[in-house]
């Protein structure tokens, strides 16, 4: 500790705090130019540089929650289908690791790179190793989602495109959907092109969102839990990719 | 009293060795939990395919991954580390340590494609921590050299370690206030249609990768109001941040309003900021231990 009298060691009797001393000026530009170090991310909301490009760790310059998205979003993922053409969403976790954020920027980032037919078999090679497995009993939520995953026996990369009105609304099923590619569970990813369509639904956006133009033959949305399977869309056009088999190292086992 | 003095008494007041201890206790022990109890996530992080790697910060001396073992092998020493630098054995050495090493593991985490910002100031934190003398009291090092986990001493040192760590916390809040007023709709970010629009498609991504969105963000969907006032306090929160450094009044009003806007977003979006929730990220602006008067 300190032995400097203007930094006693001991305070009986000292009332009141001691004089600045040239340790306590260089403190504060130390802590002046730290301040500075810490807030210099916010330059690239003046300088023209894309905040996304120039976002680091740990000095950020967080940029969740500043985008405008209007009304709607078009999101790649992965869908899983049953047997009996069920729509089933399986769980992030079938991808790979650290959370359902990086999982979906990951899927992203593959499927602008071409790369949707190792997401489809990354996802089609996990369900078919959790099929090795008992099926799971129980009401927990895991158990629940294990079961339903258990009947998924085809899976798609698609690209799909929501207006949160309708969405939220109860009607779940995306406006227009891009497919990437698809692979049978337990088989080999293919990569397709196709395009479905809700003809139920205005591409322009529902008559409450921001972006809609009124008028334009809108139809109110389904009830939760219906218009959700395949034979509820319109295949606009359907092209059929030159095959490209994708085979990928087996994924983890443990989850 | 001259200004410099003024100063250096409110950013650097006197106070005793227990008050930077407490925050060391609270962060190495929070950061601790919430890092060994993800360790089977990181060690599959660690084993990602290697296209996915993108380095940041101080990553990006990399041009591949470590080896699976390297990457596991510094995270796990980083956890005794920090068992060490936060019991206070060594501190001199393992605080600046532990530092390094949790700067590195999480950096690393960060660098998969996704930057998430929910361990930023917690690193932080523990960098400021590492780095002061925050082992002073309460802490091995002292029982050995003072013979009291308590010792009774004022030093500007003590007081100054609150104050680093509040300014980490306001340029985060600050920077992310300016972001938001820096986009495309400027101030009328406080209208609130861009947080509903991004509460919006975070329930709709978690529905679609197999999560679940949250009862209340959808049922508060419709209520464009109640979005407008949870945006202006939001903003008013942020871009308020630095005000919380000019009286310890207004830091704990901030520190309340800065609490409450995290355990907000926990109920409506269901994106836990751990760190933030747990109310530790603001100890600092709740200081222990007496401080010579002015």
């Amino acid at each position: 500790m300190t032995d400097n009298p203007a930094h006693p060691t001991s305070l009986p009797g000292v009332l009141s705090a001691p004089a600045v001393t040239d340790r306590d000026l260089w403190a504060l530009v130390a802590g002046t130019a730290l301040a500075a170090v810490l807030l210099s991310p916010v330059r690239h909301y003046f300088n023209g540089r894309d905040k996304g490009e120039e976002d680091s760790f740990p000095l950020s310059t967080y940029p969740m929650f500043s985008d405008h998205r209007k009304d709607r979003a078009r999101i790649p993922h992965v869908a899983g289908f049953t047997a009996e053409g069920e729509r089933i969403v399986p769980h992030y976790s079938h991808f790979g690791a650290g959370g359902l954020n990086q999982v979906r920027k990951q899927v992203t980032r593959m499927v602008r790179q071409g790369r949707a037919a190792e997401v489809a078999q990354r996802y089609a090679d996990a369900l078919a190793a959790r099929r090795e497995r008992p099926v799971p009993r129980g009401g927990g939520p895991g158990a629940v989602r294990r079961r339903r995953e258990a009947g998924i026996v085809r899976v798609e990369v698609v690209r799909s495109r929501y207006f949160f009105d309708t969405y939220y609304a109860g009607n779940t099923t995306p406006q227009v959907e891009t497919v990437h590619a698809r692979a049978d569970v337990g088989g080999t990813a293919v990569e397709v092109a196709e395009t479905r369509t809700d003809p139920a639904q205005d591409p322009q956006g529902p008559p409450t969102g921001p972006m809609a133009r009124s008028g334009l033959g809108n139809t109110p949305p389904a009830p939760i839990g219906q218009r959700n399977t395949p034979a509820d869309y319109r295949t606009e056009h359907t092209v059929q990719a030159a095959p490209r088999t994708v085979r990928t190292p087996a994924q983890e086992s443990t989850r | 009293m001259t200004l410099v003095q003024t100063l250096v008494d409110h950013l650097r007041p006197a106070a005793q060795p227990v008050r930077p201890a407490v925050l060391r206790l609270a962060t190495g022990t929070f950061s601790a939990v919430h890092n060994i109890r993800r360790r089977d996530m990181f060690r599959r992080l660690h084993r990602q395919d290697e296209t996915q790697f993108t380095p940041v910060g101080v990553v990006r001396v990399l041009r591949r991954p470590l080896p699976p073992t390297v990457a596991d092998a510094l995270f796990d020493a980083a956890q005794a580390v920090n068992i060490a630098a936060t019991l206070g054995i060594g501190h001199r050495v393992t605080g600046p340590l532990n530092a390094a090493l949790q700067l590195w593991t999480i950096t690393y985490r960060n660098s998969w494609t996704m930057l998430l910002h929910s361990d930023n100031m917690m690193t932080m934190h523990q960098m400021v921590l590492g780095t002061t003398r925050s082992a002073d009291a309460l802490s091995v090092d002292a029982l050995v050299r003072d013979r009291t986990l308590l010792p009774q001493r004022f030093d500007r040192a003590y007081g100054a370690v609150p104050t680093v760590l509040n300014i980490a916390t306001c340029a985060v809040y600050f920077i992310s206030g300016v972001a938001k007023v820096r986009g495309p709709l400027g101030m009328r970010w406080a209208q609130g249609d861009v947080l509903r629009g991004q509460i919006a498609v975070d329930g709709l991504r978690k529905d679609l990768f197999g999560s679940a969105r949250t009862d209340a963000g959808s049922a508060l969907y419709r209520q464009k109001g109640l979005f407008t006032l949870l945006a202006v306090v939001s903003l008013a929160v942020e871009l308020g941040a630095p005000l919380s450094l000019v009286h310890r009044r207004l830091g704990q009003a901030f520190a309340l309003g800065a609490w409450g806007m995290h355990v907000g977003i926990r109920i409506v979006m269901g994106i836990r900021f751990k760190y933030n929730v747990s109310g530790i990220s603001y100890l600092p602006y709740f200081p222990a231990g007496p401080q010579m008067p002015r």
